[in-house]
């Protein structure tokens, strides 16, 4: 699990990280990898539902880094955000790309919100018992629109036909949702 | 602020931070966001934001996951082989601009009036390839000072100055600089991706003076090819857009064989930065040799004519033919 450090540690290690990478330093990726996998996997497995595909996007996401180090940029963000943002965008790629071959599963209301239903849940941290704590804090429909959207892979479109609500409201839902978190957690001094 | 000053963009931002808009609204909000600083900056913030949200599903992998990568990662690319920092790439230029140096001090008062490419003389060339040297090195303060006012002594005093400038600031190379495009559009880019296409573009005026005097062409090595491949990909996307033949959702593989050999996937149409679909399945393989893509990326070759093999939709490997001819200098 990542502790969530204060920034000054987490940008001096991500800056070392990415210069050993680039230097072509193969010790470096696996501990990238030790550090960061579960947080990859477990959002690809998550978006896809599909234990294969989060494989494969794992590697993509891993072996991308490795091959453009550089592309990861200190300045705008952790490599643990850089790396969920490519995992997640990969996962939503795998997502849209198999609903063009077959028909979306019809949306089920989930058991409790934001629980992994796989066995081998990490020992959470902090961060994540913060970010739980957040989601559940947010009224329903908000919780609704990111479960749907940042979960699922769905586009607003996508949302606001399957909740039947204008696709106007899903959008605002989903900047409501987003802003009450991002304040509710920054409070929490867990923004990163 | 964003708020009122791009309504639009702002009210579908943390749609777009969740990959929920669909491509056409996310190709039109990264087109926006490249060039608005205040939007770009509340882009960044819900990312961070977005990206918190995979706190909660974090699942160990399977075991055997770790193996698979690591060697997937090695087959991608070398261990132990430095890249990015400023030798390989200096090194690139220098060679190029030796090449181009010695080929202009054996040419001819009667060469130096040869047409050439789409110039009416090697003359007016040398010119034109000094003007996208100058642009590149005004922008990170590389100025020249000739002391042969002759058109070689000019270019070359203009070269080497990049060449000493990069060499001593290594940190020049993530400036932004001109990029030649074609047109009267002004594009920057990092000092990096410049140098390769001036390297890119040495070698291919190099190739069009030899062509106009009867010499043979002489293609650069492999890493220089790859370098090359390696800027002009990530360009494909928007230069499919450019030419009205982007295809949201489906993407190409480009294979590419002979010296500066290589495999690329291709969004066939711009999406968010830096995170192209890993398709396992593109819907088309191209297969080309490295040296004659670069030709083509140079518009030295014509897409209609080029020499490829096509795996699965022919129409695509047709359009990513058209868009990579584009992405030339001049």
């Amino acid at each position: 699990m990542v502790p969530v450090d204060s920034p000054g540690p987490a940008v001096a290690r991500d800056e070392e990280l990415r210069a050993r990478l680039a230097a072509g330093d193969e010790e470096a990726l696996a501990e990238i990898y030790d550090l960061f996998a579960p947080l990859v996997y477990g959002l690809a497995r998550r978006v896809t539902a599909d234990a294969e595909a989060a494989g494969d996007v794992t590697q993509e996401v891993f072996v991308g880094l490795w091959e453009r180090p550089l592309s990861f940029d200190p300045a705008k963000g952790s490599l643990r955000t850089w790396l969920a943002t490519l995992a997640h965008r990969r996962a939503v790629d795998w997502v849209r790309r198999e609903s063009r071959h077959r028909r979306p599963p019809p949306y089920l209301e989930r058991e409790g919100n934001g629980h992994p239903t796989v066995e081998e849940v990490v020992v959470e941290g902090e961060l994540a018992q913060g970010v739980r704590r957040g989601l559940h804090a947010l009224p329903g429909p908000l919780r609704e629109v990111l479960e749907l959207a940042y979960y699922r892979g769905l586009t607003y479109r996508e949302v606001a036909v399957t909740l039947g609500i204008p696709e106007g409201t899903a959008k605002s839902r989903i900047r409501s949702a987003l802003a009450r978190l991002a304040s509710d957690l920054e409070r929490e001094g867990l923004s990163t | 602020m964003s708020e009122e000053g791009h309504p639009d963009v702002d009210r579908a931002l943390a749609a777009w931070a969740l990959h929920a808009c669909p491509p056409d609204e996310a190709a039109r909000i990264d087109e926006h966001l490249a060039s608005c600083p205040g939007c770009a900056a509340e882009a960044d913030r819900m990312r961070r934001t977005a990206a918190l949200l995979a706190a909660v599903t974090e699942t160990a992998p399977p075991p055997s996951l770790r193996a698979g990568v690591l060697s997937a990662a090695r087959r991608r690319r070398r261990p132990g082989v430095a890249m990015g920092l400023s030798p390989g790439l200096a090194d690139a230029y220098a060679r190029q601009v030796a090449r181009m140096d010695d080929l202009l001090a054996s040419l001819t008062t009667d060469d130096w009036r040869a047409p050439v490419a789409k110039y009416d003389s090697v003359r007016q060339l040398v010119d034109h390839l000094n003007r996208n040297d100058a642009a590149f090195a005004g922008d990170l303060g590389l100025v020249a000072r000739a002391h042969d006012p002759g058109p070689r002594g000019v270019w070359h005093a203009q070269a080497e100055a990049v060449l000493r400038g990069v060499s001593a600031d290594t940190t020049l190379l993530e400036r932004p600089a001109a990029l030649a495009v074609p047109g009267p559009r002004v594009v920057r880019a990092p000092a990096r991706t410049g140098l390769v296409q001036r390297t890119f573009e040495t070698w291919t005026h190099a190739d069009d003076i030899r062509a106009a005097v009867g010499r043979p062409a002489e293609p650069p090595p492999g890493e220089h090819l790859r370098l090359i491949v390696e800027m002009a990909v990530p360009m494909l996307p928007q230069a499919l857009r450019d030419t009205g033949r982007a295809r949201p959702g489906r993407t190409a593989r480009l294979r590419l064989t002979g010296p500066g050999e290589g495999e690329w996937l291709v969004p066939m149409a711009p999406g968010p930065a830096g995170a192209g679909p890993g398709a396992e399945r593109p819907d088309v393989t191209v297969t080309a040799d490295a040296e004659e893509f670069c030709r083509l990326v140079a518009n030295r070759r014509r897409p209609e004519t080029f020499a490829h093999v096509t795996e699965g939709d022919a129409a695509l490997a047709a359009d990513l033919l058209h868009a990579a001819a584009t992405l030339g200098c001049d």
